[in-house]
Protein backbone atom coordinates (compact mmCIF):
# COMPACT_ATOMS: atom_id res chain seq x y z
CA UNK A 1 0.00 0.00 0.00
CA UNK A 2 1.06 3.24 -0.87
CA UNK A 3 1.15 6.29 0.84
CA UNK A 4 -0.15 9.35 -1.85
CA UNK A 5 -3.26 8.67 -4.16
CA UNK A 6 -3.33 10.79 -7.33
CA UNK A 7 -6.71 11.85 -8.66
CA UNK A 8 -7.70 13.72 -11.75
CA UNK A 9 -11.06 14.87 -11.70
CA UNK A 10 -13.39 18.55 -11.63
CA UNK A 11 -14.27 19.85 -8.51
CA UNK A 12 -17.88 19.67 -7.19
CA UNK A 13 -17.97 22.26 -4.84
CA UNK A 14 -15.37 24.16 -2.18
CA UNK A 15 -16.08 24.13 1.18
CA UNK A 16 -14.33 26.79 3.04
CA UNK A 17 -14.83 25.25 6.13
CA UNK A 18 -13.74 21.68 6.51
CA UNK A 19 -16.52 19.04 8.25
CA UNK A 20 -15.62 18.15 11.53
CA UNK A 21 -14.56 14.47 10.90
CA UNK A 22 -12.56 15.72 8.19
CA UNK A 23 -10.60 18.00 10.91
CA UNK A 24 -10.70 15.27 13.21
CA UNK A 25 -8.61 12.97 10.37
CA UNK A 26 -6.25 16.19 9.77
CA UNK A 27 -5.35 16.42 13.65
CA UNK A 28 -6.12 20.22 13.06
CA UNK A 29 -3.32 22.66 14.82
CA UNK A 30 -3.90 25.69 15.98
CA UNK A 31 -3.58 28.40 13.31
CA UNK A 32 -4.68 25.84 10.29
CA UNK A 33 -7.44 26.93 8.34
CA UNK A 34 -8.90 23.67 6.33
CA UNK A 35 -10.77 23.80 3.55
CA UNK A 36 -12.55 21.15 1.77
CA UNK A 37 -12.27 20.32 -2.27
CA UNK A 38 -15.04 17.71 -2.93
CA UNK A 39 -15.18 16.37 -6.27
CA UNK A 40 -17.07 15.11 -9.04
CA UNK A 41 -15.82 11.68 -8.29
CA UNK A 42 -16.65 11.61 -4.53
CA UNK A 43 -13.26 11.82 -2.89
CA UNK A 44 -12.76 14.82 -0.98
CA UNK A 45 -9.44 16.43 -0.15
CA UNK A 46 -8.32 18.82 2.52
CA UNK A 47 -6.34 21.81 1.91
CA UNK A 48 -4.70 24.09 4.91
CA UNK A 49 -4.73 27.13 3.56
CA UNK A 50 -3.52 29.55 6.08
CA UNK A 51 0.26 29.44 4.73
CA UNK A 52 1.76 28.41 1.41
CA UNK A 53 1.39 26.19 -0.27
CA UNK A 54 -2.23 25.56 0.78
CA UNK A 55 -2.89 28.91 0.24
CA UNK A 56 -1.40 29.47 -3.51
CA UNK A 57 -2.90 25.56 -4.11
CA UNK A 58 -6.45 26.73 -3.35
CA UNK A 59 -6.63 30.09 -5.46
CA UNK A 60 -5.77 27.59 -8.51
CA UNK A 61 -8.50 25.25 -7.32
CA UNK A 62 -10.73 28.13 -7.23
CA UNK A 63 -9.55 29.16 -10.45
CA UNK A 64 -9.75 25.66 -12.38
CA UNK A 65 -13.19 25.52 -10.39
CA UNK A 66 -14.67 27.91 -12.13
CA UNK A 67 -13.47 27.55 -15.36
CA UNK A 68 -15.10 23.68 -14.68
CA UNK A 69 -11.12 22.25 -15.53
CA UNK A 70 -9.96 18.87 -14.06
CA UNK A 71 -7.22 19.04 -11.78
CA UNK A 72 -4.66 16.61 -10.29
CA UNK A 73 -4.34 16.13 -6.78
CA UNK A 74 -2.22 13.96 -4.30
CA UNK A 75 -3.86 13.09 -1.45
CA UNK A 76 -2.55 11.27 1.52
CA UNK A 77 -5.25 8.49 1.99
CA UNK A 78 -4.77 8.53 6.07
CA UNK A 79 -5.39 12.14 6.95
CA UNK A 80 -7.22 13.14 3.18
CA UNK A 81 -4.96 16.02 3.41
CA UNK A 82 -3.79 17.40 -0.36
CA UNK A 83 0.10 17.41 -0.88
CA UNK A 84 0.07 18.24 -4.62
CA UNK A 85 -1.46 20.44 -6.53
CA UNK A 86 -0.79 20.36 -10.96
CA UNK A 87 -2.79 21.62 -13.64
CA UNK A 88 -3.99 19.09 -16.38
CA UNK A 89 -4.03 20.43 -20.15
CA UNK A 90 -6.33 19.63 -22.89
CA UNK A 91 -3.48 18.86 -25.39
CA UNK A 92 -3.54 17.63 -28.85
CA UNK A 93 -1.06 15.31 -29.71
CA UNK A 94 1.90 15.80 -32.50
CA UNK A 95 5.23 14.40 -32.86
CA UNK A 96 5.59 11.05 -30.44
CA UNK A 97 9.28 9.64 -30.92
CA UNK A 98 12.27 8.27 -29.00
CA UNK A 99 14.54 10.59 -26.61
CA UNK A 100 17.81 11.28 -26.44
CA UNK A 101 18.24 8.38 -24.05
CA UNK A 102 16.73 6.18 -26.04
CA UNK A 103 14.55 4.99 -23.25
CA UNK A 104 11.84 7.07 -23.36
CA UNK A 105 9.44 8.94 -25.41
CA UNK A 106 9.83 12.27 -26.51
CA UNK A 107 5.98 14.03 -26.77
CA UNK A 108 5.11 17.13 -28.81
CA UNK A 109 1.54 18.46 -28.15
CA UNK A 110 0.16 20.91 -30.27
CA UNK A 111 -0.65 23.97 -27.89
CA UNK A 112 2.39 23.95 -26.16
CA UNK A 113 6.13 24.64 -27.26
CA UNK A 114 7.83 22.68 -24.17
CA UNK A 115 9.96 19.43 -24.61
CA UNK A 116 7.53 17.04 -22.59
CA UNK A 117 8.92 13.46 -21.89
CA UNK A 118 7.14 10.06 -21.14
CA UNK A 119 9.70 8.35 -18.69
CA UNK A 120 9.31 4.17 -19.43
CA UNK A 121 10.12 4.14 -15.85
CA UNK A 122 6.46 5.37 -15.48
CA UNK A 123 4.11 2.08 -13.62
CA UNK A 124 1.43 3.28 -16.33
CA UNK A 125 3.83 4.20 -19.47
CA UNK A 126 2.42 1.58 -21.93
CA UNK A 127 -1.54 2.53 -21.32
CA UNK A 128 -0.40 6.06 -21.70
CA UNK A 129 1.45 5.55 -24.56
CA UNK A 130 -1.34 4.11 -26.23
CA UNK A 131 -3.55 6.86 -24.93
CA UNK A 132 -1.56 9.36 -26.74
CA UNK A 133 -0.87 7.16 -29.92
CA UNK A 134 -4.55 7.15 -30.07
CA UNK A 135 -5.48 10.53 -29.43
CA UNK A 136 -2.74 11.41 -32.25
CA UNK A 137 -4.04 8.84 -34.89
CA UNK A 138 -7.91 9.99 -34.45
CA UNK A 139 -7.13 14.15 -33.92
CA UNK A 140 -8.55 13.97 -30.06
CA UNK A 141 -7.13 16.46 -27.85
CA UNK A 142 -5.90 14.61 -24.48
CA UNK A 143 -6.02 16.17 -20.73
CA UNK A 144 -1.89 16.02 -20.04
CA UNK A 145 -0.56 16.13 -16.15
CA UNK A 146 3.41 17.04 -16.53
CA UNK A 147 5.90 17.53 -13.35
CA UNK A 148 6.33 21.07 -12.64
CA UNK A 149 9.91 21.54 -13.56
CA UNK A 150 10.87 18.24 -15.87
CA UNK A 151 7.69 17.98 -17.60
CA UNK A 152 7.40 14.43 -17.25
CA UNK A 153 4.19 12.96 -18.22
CA UNK A 154 2.19 11.98 -14.70
CA UNK A 155 -0.57 11.45 -16.20
CA UNK A 156 -3.33 11.23 -19.62
CA UNK A 157 -6.81 11.32 -19.55
CA UNK A 158 -9.41 11.07 -22.53
CA UNK A 159 -10.82 14.53 -23.22
CA UNK A 160 -14.45 13.04 -23.35
CA UNK A 161 -14.10 11.80 -19.80
CA UNK A 162 -14.60 13.45 -16.37
CA UNK A 163 -11.74 11.61 -14.91
CA UNK A 164 -12.64 10.50 -10.84
CA UNK A 165 -10.47 7.42 -11.51
CA UNK A 166 -7.77 7.26 -8.27
CA UNK A 167 -4.86 5.14 -8.00
CA UNK A 168 -2.10 4.55 -5.12
CA UNK A 169 1.35 4.37 -5.05
CA UNK B 1 11.06 54.27 -41.07
CA UNK B 2 12.27 52.66 -37.85
CA UNK B 3 11.29 53.66 -34.06
CA UNK B 4 14.07 54.75 -32.45
CA UNK B 5 16.18 52.26 -29.51
CA UNK B 6 14.34 55.00 -27.06
CA UNK B 7 11.09 54.20 -28.38
CA UNK B 8 11.61 50.39 -28.59
CA UNK B 9 12.95 50.96 -25.44
CA UNK B 10 9.99 52.64 -23.67
CA UNK B 11 7.49 49.36 -25.24
CA UNK B 12 9.81 46.91 -23.71
CA UNK B 13 9.55 48.76 -20.31
CA UNK B 14 5.86 49.24 -20.90
CA UNK B 15 5.18 45.59 -21.37
CA UNK B 16 7.60 44.51 -19.29
CA UNK B 17 5.60 46.03 -16.25
CA UNK B 18 3.06 43.54 -16.47
CA UNK B 19 5.25 40.96 -15.03
CA UNK B 20 3.35 38.67 -12.42
CA UNK B 21 4.17 38.38 -9.27
CA UNK B 22 5.01 34.45 -9.09
CA UNK B 23 2.62 33.71 -6.40
CA UNK B 24 -0.26 35.54 -6.61
CA UNK B 25 0.30 36.42 -10.22
CA UNK B 26 -3.00 38.04 -10.65
CA UNK B 27 -5.17 38.95 -14.26
CA UNK B 28 -3.90 40.69 -16.55
CA UNK B 29 -0.32 40.32 -15.27
CA UNK B 30 1.77 38.55 -17.84
CA UNK B 31 3.91 35.23 -16.73
CA UNK B 32 7.25 36.75 -18.08
CA UNK B 33 9.42 34.59 -14.87
CA UNK B 34 7.57 31.00 -16.51
CA UNK B 35 10.00 30.63 -19.11
CA UNK B 36 8.98 26.71 -19.80
CA UNK B 37 5.87 27.61 -22.15
CA UNK B 38 2.79 29.89 -22.95
CA UNK B 39 5.05 32.02 -25.56
CA UNK B 40 2.27 32.36 -28.24
CA UNK B 41 -0.02 33.85 -24.99
CA UNK B 42 2.81 36.54 -23.78
CA UNK B 43 3.62 37.29 -27.54
CA UNK B 44 -0.17 38.28 -28.44
CA UNK B 45 -1.09 40.12 -25.65
CA UNK B 46 2.47 42.35 -25.58
CA UNK B 47 1.02 42.89 -29.50
CA UNK B 48 -1.85 44.22 -28.13
CA UNK B 49 -0.29 46.77 -25.56
CA UNK B 50 1.64 47.53 -28.20
CA UNK B 51 -0.40 48.44 -30.70
CA UNK B 52 -2.58 50.26 -28.05
CA UNK B 53 0.42 52.06 -27.74
CA UNK B 54 0.49 53.53 -31.03
CA UNK B 55 3.02 50.91 -32.74
CA UNK B 56 3.03 48.16 -34.72
CA UNK B 57 4.81 44.94 -34.03
CA UNK B 58 5.23 41.83 -36.19
CA UNK B 59 5.98 38.73 -35.07
CA UNK B 60 9.10 36.24 -35.31
CA UNK B 61 9.02 32.53 -34.82
CA UNK B 62 11.84 30.16 -34.32
CA UNK B 63 11.73 26.46 -34.92
CA UNK B 64 14.33 23.90 -34.06
CA UNK B 65 16.27 22.09 -31.37
CA UNK B 66 15.92 25.16 -28.66
CA UNK B 67 17.55 25.17 -25.49
CA UNK B 68 18.06 27.85 -23.30
CA UNK B 69 19.52 28.90 -20.06
CA UNK B 70 17.34 30.24 -17.76
CA UNK B 71 17.84 31.24 -13.99
CA UNK B 72 13.82 31.10 -13.96
CA UNK B 73 13.61 27.35 -14.41
CA UNK B 74 14.94 25.35 -11.11
CA UNK B 75 16.88 23.26 -13.79
CA UNK B 76 18.43 26.45 -15.08
CA UNK B 77 17.04 25.39 -18.60
CA UNK B 78 14.62 25.14 -21.03
CA UNK B 79 13.88 22.82 -23.84
CA UNK B 80 11.48 24.06 -26.41
CA UNK B 81 10.48 23.20 -30.48
CA UNK B 82 9.81 26.24 -31.21
CA UNK B 83 9.14 29.95 -29.88
CA UNK B 84 7.84 33.31 -30.18
CA UNK B 85 7.88 36.96 -29.52
CA UNK B 86 7.40 40.53 -30.97
CA UNK B 87 9.50 42.47 -33.22
CA UNK B 88 9.46 46.08 -33.86
CA UNK B 89 11.68 47.57 -36.56
CA UNK B 90 14.51 49.94 -35.28
CA UNK B 91 16.25 52.80 -37.01
CA UNK B 92 20.07 52.00 -36.37
CA UNK B 93 23.32 53.60 -38.57
CA UNK B 94 23.15 50.62 -40.87
CA UNK B 95 19.25 50.94 -41.39
CA UNK B 96 15.95 49.50 -39.87
CA UNK B 97 16.70 46.03 -38.23
CA UNK B 98 14.07 44.03 -36.23
CA UNK B 99 14.54 44.35 -32.87
CA UNK B 100 12.67 41.18 -30.43
CA UNK B 101 10.33 42.54 -27.19
CA UNK B 102 10.75 39.14 -25.00
CA UNK B 103 10.96 40.16 -21.40
CA UNK B 104 11.80 36.42 -20.94
CA UNK B 105 14.73 36.12 -22.04
CA UNK B 106 16.37 40.04 -21.92
CA UNK B 107 15.86 42.68 -20.37
CA UNK B 108 16.08 45.02 -23.13
CA UNK B 109 15.43 45.11 -26.91
CA UNK B 110 17.50 42.80 -28.58
CA UNK B 111 18.70 42.49 -32.37
CA UNK B 112 16.64 39.45 -34.07
CA UNK B 113 19.83 37.47 -34.89
CA UNK B 114 20.83 37.60 -31.02
CA UNK B 115 17.39 36.34 -29.86
CA UNK B 116 18.12 34.01 -32.30
CA UNK B 117 21.43 33.38 -31.43
CA UNK B 118 21.07 32.22 -27.79
CA UNK B 119 18.60 29.50 -28.26
CA UNK B 120 21.49 26.42 -28.99
CA UNK B 121 20.29 25.66 -32.38
CA UNK B 122 22.88 26.49 -34.79
CA UNK B 123 20.08 26.45 -38.04
CA UNK B 124 16.87 27.46 -36.87
CA UNK B 125 14.17 27.93 -38.77
CA UNK B 126 13.02 31.90 -38.61
CA UNK B 127 9.24 32.59 -39.83
CA UNK B 128 8.42 36.36 -39.67
CA UNK B 129 4.80 37.02 -39.62
CA UNK B 130 2.38 39.90 -38.58
CA UNK B 131 0.95 40.71 -35.58
CA UNK B 132 -2.71 38.72 -35.94
CA UNK B 133 -1.54 35.36 -35.95
CA UNK B 134 -1.88 33.65 -33.01
CA UNK B 135 0.04 30.57 -33.29
CA UNK B 136 1.54 29.63 -36.53
CA UNK B 137 1.96 25.44 -35.75
CA UNK B 138 -1.38 24.62 -34.81
CA UNK B 139 -3.87 25.79 -37.45
CA UNK B 140 -7.37 26.03 -35.10
CA UNK B 141 -6.10 28.75 -33.28
CA UNK B 142 -4.12 30.51 -36.11
CA UNK B 143 -6.54 33.72 -35.03
CA UNK B 144 -7.47 35.25 -32.12
CA UNK B 145 -8.75 38.48 -32.91
CA UNK B 146 -10.73 38.49 -29.57
CA UNK B 147 -8.15 37.73 -27.38
CA UNK B 148 -9.98 35.15 -25.37
CA UNK B 149 -7.41 32.37 -26.78
CA UNK B 150 -4.78 34.79 -25.24
CA UNK B 151 -6.05 35.13 -22.32
CA UNK B 152 -6.94 31.35 -21.45
CA UNK B 153 -3.28 30.79 -22.21
CA UNK B 154 -1.85 33.58 -19.47
CA UNK B 155 -4.28 32.11 -17.27
CA UNK B 156 -3.13 28.83 -17.67
CA UNK B 157 0.59 29.55 -17.29
CA UNK B 158 0.08 32.00 -14.19
CA UNK B 159 -1.19 29.05 -12.62
CA UNK B 160 1.88 27.52 -13.37
CA UNK B 161 3.90 30.08 -12.37
CA UNK B 162 1.64 29.95 -8.93
CA UNK B 163 2.59 26.39 -8.15
CA UNK B 164 6.32 26.39 -9.11
CA UNK B 165 6.35 29.08 -6.81
CA UNK B 166 4.66 27.46 -4.49
CA UNK B 167 6.77 24.04 -4.38
CA UNK B 168 9.99 23.14 -2.65
CA UNK B 169 12.10 25.30 -5.18
CA UNK B 170 9.90 28.57 -4.36
CA UNK B 171 9.18 31.75 -6.71
CA UNK B 172 11.84 32.52 -9.83
CA UNK B 173 14.99 32.83 -9.63
CA UNK B 174 16.50 29.31 -8.99
CA UNK B 175 19.87 30.42 -6.83
CA UNK B 176 21.45 27.02 -8.30
CA UNK B 177 21.23 28.72 -11.82
CA UNK B 178 22.89 32.16 -10.37
CA UNK B 179 26.40 33.01 -8.97
CA UNK B 180 27.24 35.47 -6.72
CA UNK B 181 28.32 38.76 -7.72
CA UNK B 182 31.05 41.11 -6.09
CA UNK B 183 29.38 42.59 -3.04
CA UNK B 184 26.91 39.79 -2.97
CA UNK B 185 27.43 37.78 0.97
CA UNK B 186 24.67 35.41 0.78
CA UNK B 187 20.94 34.71 -1.40
CA UNK B 188 17.87 34.06 0.77
CA UNK B 189 14.04 33.56 0.61
CA UNK B 190 11.22 34.66 3.21
CA UNK B 191 7.82 33.33 3.37
CA UNK B 192 4.94 35.78 3.31
CA UNK B 193 5.11 38.20 6.14
CA UNK B 194 7.70 36.86 7.64
CA UNK B 195 10.72 37.81 9.60
CA UNK B 196 14.47 36.16 10.13
CA UNK B 197 17.69 37.05 11.17
CA UNK B 198 21.30 35.75 9.39
CA UNK B 199 24.56 36.60 10.42
CA UNK B 200 28.19 36.87 9.08
CA UNK B 201 30.95 36.85 11.00
CA UNK B 202 34.84 37.69 10.53
CA UNK B 203 34.83 40.99 9.57
CA UNK B 204 37.41 43.58 10.32
CA UNK B 205 36.31 45.88 12.81
CA UNK B 206 38.11 48.45 11.60
CA UNK B 207 36.13 48.33 7.70
CA UNK B 208 33.22 50.54 7.39
CA UNK B 209 31.24 48.04 5.87
CA UNK B 210 27.35 48.92 4.77
CA UNK B 211 24.64 46.26 4.13
CA UNK B 212 21.38 46.50 1.92
CA UNK B 213 18.85 43.58 1.09
CA UNK B 214 17.56 43.42 -2.32
CA UNK B 215 14.85 41.42 -3.86
CA UNK B 216 15.31 39.56 -6.87
CA UNK B 217 11.80 38.23 -7.50
CA UNK B 218 10.21 40.64 -9.40
CA UNK B 219 6.69 41.73 -8.37
CA UNK B 220 6.19 45.81 -9.11
CA UNK B 221 3.47 47.63 -6.98
CA UNK B 222 4.97 48.24 -3.81
CA UNK B 223 8.03 47.88 -1.24
CA UNK B 224 8.87 44.22 -0.74
CA UNK B 225 11.48 43.80 1.73
CA UNK B 226 12.68 45.97 4.86
CA UNK B 227 16.21 45.25 7.64
CA UNK B 228 17.71 46.42 9.80
CA UNK B 229 21.33 45.88 10.77
CA UNK B 230 22.87 45.18 14.22
CA UNK B 231 26.58 44.56 14.82
CA UNK B 232 28.23 42.62 17.50
CA UNK B 233 32.61 43.53 18.76
CA UNK B 234 33.07 39.87 18.77
CA UNK B 235 36.86 40.17 19.41
CA UNK B 236 39.28 43.14 19.69
CA UNK B 237 40.01 42.99 16.10
CA UNK B 238 36.71 41.30 14.24
CA UNK B 239 32.43 41.48 14.30
CA UNK B 240 29.68 40.27 13.49
CA UNK B 241 26.39 41.54 11.91
CA UNK B 242 23.41 40.91 12.38
CA UNK B 243 21.19 41.31 9.49
CA UNK B 244 17.20 40.78 10.20
CA UNK B 245 14.87 41.33 6.75
CA UNK B 246 11.45 41.22 7.10
CA UNK B 247 9.00 40.60 4.03
CA UNK B 248 6.53 42.79 3.77
CA UNK B 249 4.06 41.13 1.31
CA UNK B 250 2.13 38.32 1.24
CA UNK B 251 3.84 36.47 -1.53
CA UNK B 252 7.71 34.24 -0.86
CA UNK B 253 10.44 36.69 -2.02
CA UNK B 254 13.85 35.88 -2.94
CA UNK B 255 17.17 38.09 -2.32
CA UNK B 256 20.48 39.03 -2.28
CA UNK B 257 22.04 39.76 0.74
CA UNK B 258 25.15 42.82 -0.35
CA UNK B 259 27.47 44.74 1.33
CA UNK B 260 29.55 47.42 0.64
CA UNK B 261 33.03 48.70 2.63
CA UNK B 262 33.34 52.11 2.44
CA UNK B 263 36.87 52.72 3.30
Amino acid sequence: MGDVTSLVDTIATIEEAAPEQLKARVRQEAGQQLVAIRFAGGSVGVLDVSASPGSVWASVLRNLHELAQPVYVEINPATDLITQVLQPKLQPVGAIEPAENRADMRVEFLRSHSRHFLRRTHPRYAAMLQLLREAQAKNLSVWVTDSLNTHEILDVRPSQTSGGKSETR
Amino acid sequence: MGISFQRARELFDLVNSKVCCPSSANAPCIPFLYPDDGCWGRAHEMCRLIMAAGDLPRKIWIQGNLRVASSNQPTCLVQWSWHVAPTLQVSTWSGDQPYVIDPALFQEPVPQHVWAGIQGDPAPTLTPTGPEIFHLFYAPDTYDPTYAKTNTVLNTYRNELKLRAASGDGPPPYFSCMSRGRGVQWFGMLEPNATRRWFTWGWPASWHVFWTVMPVTPCPGGPQLAWRVAAERASASDCTYWVTVTNLTGDRVKFEGRYNVLN
